[in-house]
């Protein structure tokens, strides 16, 4: 395949192209001078002597609201979040798994409020599902005490804890650093139900619990041993059978950057890039890992709810597909320009929920949008919170009802978004 | 790389990555700060660097995403897709030389409609001269992605190339 079709002499537009690319880099070299240089080396070298690491290079996904102060503080909390989306998306495909976290015989704690919203949406035409969005106030459903979950949060460093994800069928799944060991939990986290200990220690100081794909089989990241390159590598573990515990697929060589996501799929995991390079998301190049069962064997399918970004400019939509069932949901105007892929969640009602830092003209922050599904009463619409900058919350695991776990000292919380976050 | 070793590495790389900058957004100030960041950065890996085949590679795909991801963050900002103002820069800030200013379009007023991503790729494609596959490489990206972005930045700028050309014919 020619590299370089129709440049360098035998197309005309194309070398006068790169002469003014070349003139305008070579000017703008030049203009350059020792001195700023030398002034521009002097300000890093402050900045270095005041213990500033710079933007985070390797991992740039920020999962709290102090962004920048540690790329490995926000590592750790990415991949609470990204095996939580992720399991989750499947987990709410299967609806016979999904279960209220909310206990129906408690007391009503708080009525039910009206809050108007700002946003406005509109669903794009589908081949099989259409609606129409519009501005409607969004009323707060009645409020239940929440089931509080009996996890556990543990530490192994100050960057590496328990992670969270869950399962095909909603059980929850701990990834517990101190002992290497997957924790499983019922759908509620109420009750403890196995304990599996890897049969290798993963010897990294930054695993990321990835997923839980089909079969009960594990999806974690490590870095690549030995390796200085930024480079990671992909591990899949069962939960049960023969080779529980064990490393059954191991694929190495992934990006380690911080420049790309993972996101799961029909067919397996795929990488999305950062960047905004692509107006569909994952990219129909995109390098992928299919899904392997308990015994390492490839997976050619699954059937869980996958979602992808459409991003024309000014009007990108998420699209959720449900056995091949695609359903778009215009993007609120925060999230029409993704670094790369946000967490997303389907929801039980046919709708999604999606988490992701943005910029703002006051600094940024986490945002969720939920994208509500067009009912027979109501029209589609889809809310903006934001997480409270005064809680902190870390969000451990969306969940597809309205509520999430986030760490809270040494155990996980069960919380509403309205109570870690406020509508904008 | 030692502190000495640094400095000399920041020297040499420094005015080329502003070069970059400038060249894909056009904004001074963009490019300075974001050239600084980058070598922030490459001095907390300086021990990794110094092993790789090309430190300056490394940092032309840092100073490529940080402005991608700058002007990603602008356009949040404005909730609609903006496109860098062509007047940011003064009209002879490209080139001193005004033979070469006038055989060649600005490169500035070429790029203006074009994408951020798209700008990205251009600059490397036409100022660096690096292929499809080096500059998939850099960025990280597929070859694919690659050139389906420089395939749209092209026609864009062949557009505007000849409709400068005509204004001035």
């Amino acid at each position: 395949m020619n590299d370089r079709p129709q440049i360098k002499g035998t197309d005309p537009a194309g070398a006068t192209l790169r002469a003014s690319a070349v003139t305008a880099a070579t000017a703008h070299q030049a203009e350059v001078t020792d001195d700023e240089t030398d002034a521009a080396l002097a300000a890093v070298r402050d900045r270095i002597a005041e213990g500033d690491a710079g933007r985070p290079a390797v991992l740039p996904r920020p999962r709290t609201v102090e962004r920048w102060r540690t790329w490995a503080a926000q590592a750790a909390l990415i991949a609470i979040v990204a095996g939580g989306a992720i399991a989750l998306c499947q987990r709410s495909d299967d609806r016979k798994s999904i279960v209220p976290a909310a206990d129906p015989t408690a007391s009503i704690v708080t009525n039910s409020t009206d809050v108007p919203t700002t946003q406005t949406t509109t669903q794009t035409p589908t081949s099989e599902a259409t609606s129409e969005a519009t501005t409607t106030p969004t009323t707060t459903p009645a409020t239940f005490a929440l089931v509080q979950p009996i996890i556990p949060y543990f530490c192994a460093s100050d960057y590496t804890c328990t992670q969270l994800a869950n399962t095909d069928d909603g059980r929850i799944v701990a990834y517990e650093p101190t002992g290497e060991e997957l924790v499983v939990f019922d759908s509620l986290g109420v009750s403890e139900v196995q304990r599996i200990s890897l049969a290798e220690p993963l010897a990294d100081a930054f695993p990321s619990f990835v997923d839980v794909g089909p079969d009960d089989v594990v999806y974690l990241s490590i870095n690549t041993p030995g390796i200085t390159d930024p480079s990671r590598d992909l591990l899949a573990i069962p939960l049960s059978g023969p080779a529980a515990g064990t490393v059954v697929k191991r694929w190495t060589g992934l990006d380690g950057t911080g420049d790309s996501t993972i996101v799961p799929q029909v067919d397996g995991l795929v990488v999305v890039g950062c960047c905004g390079f692509m107006e569909a998301r994952p990219a129909a190049d995109a390098t992928r890992y299919p899904y392997v069962d308990r015994s390492g064997t490839t997976i050619t399918s699954s059937t869980h709810a996958t979602f992808r970004l459409d991003l024309t400019p000014g009007a990108g939509t998420l699209v959720r597909i449900d056995n091949g069932i695609e359903t778009a949901f215009a993007l609120p105007s925060e999230f029409q320009a993704p670094r790369d892929f946000p967490m997303v969640v389907a929801t039980d009602d046919g709708g999604a929920v999606a988490l992701d830092w943005i910029d703002l003209a006051d600094g940024g922050g986490m945002l969720i949008a939920h994208f509500l599904a067009a009912t027979s009463d109501n029209p589609a619409r889809v809310d903006v919170y934001r997480v409270d900058t005064a809680q902190n919350a870390q969000i451990a695991l969306m969940e597809p009802t309205d509520s999430v776990l986030v760490a809270d000292g040494d155990h996980f919380t069960r919380k509403r978004v309205a109570d870690i976050a406020t509508q904008i | 790389m030692h502190d000495g070793e640094y400095d000399e590495f920041f020297r040499a790389t420094y005015p080329r990555l502003v070069a970059i900058g400038m060249t894909m957004s056009s904004s001074r100030p963009v490019a300075q700060e974001l050239a600084q960041e980058t070598m922030l950065r490459a001095y907390h890996r300086r021990d990794e660097l110094s092993s790789y085949d090309s430190p300056l590679a490394w940092c032309r795909r840092v100073m490529s995403n940080l402005i991608i991801d700058h002007y990603r963050s602008t356009m949040v900002e404005h909730s609609v897709v903006t496109r860098l103002r062509v007047d940011r820069i003064g009209a002879n800030e490209a080139t001193n030389d005004p033979a070469v200013a006038a055989a060649s379009p600005r490169w500035e007023n070429l790029i203006a409609p074009l994408t951020a991503p798209q700008r990205a790729i251009a600059t490397l494609y036409y100022a660096e001269d690096l292929p499809v596959r080096a500059i998939a490489s850099s960025l990280g990206i597929s070859p694919g992605t690659v050139k389906s972005t420089l395939s749209k930045a092209r026609a864009s700028l062949r557009r505007h190339l000849a409709a400068q050309q005509e204004a001035h014919s």
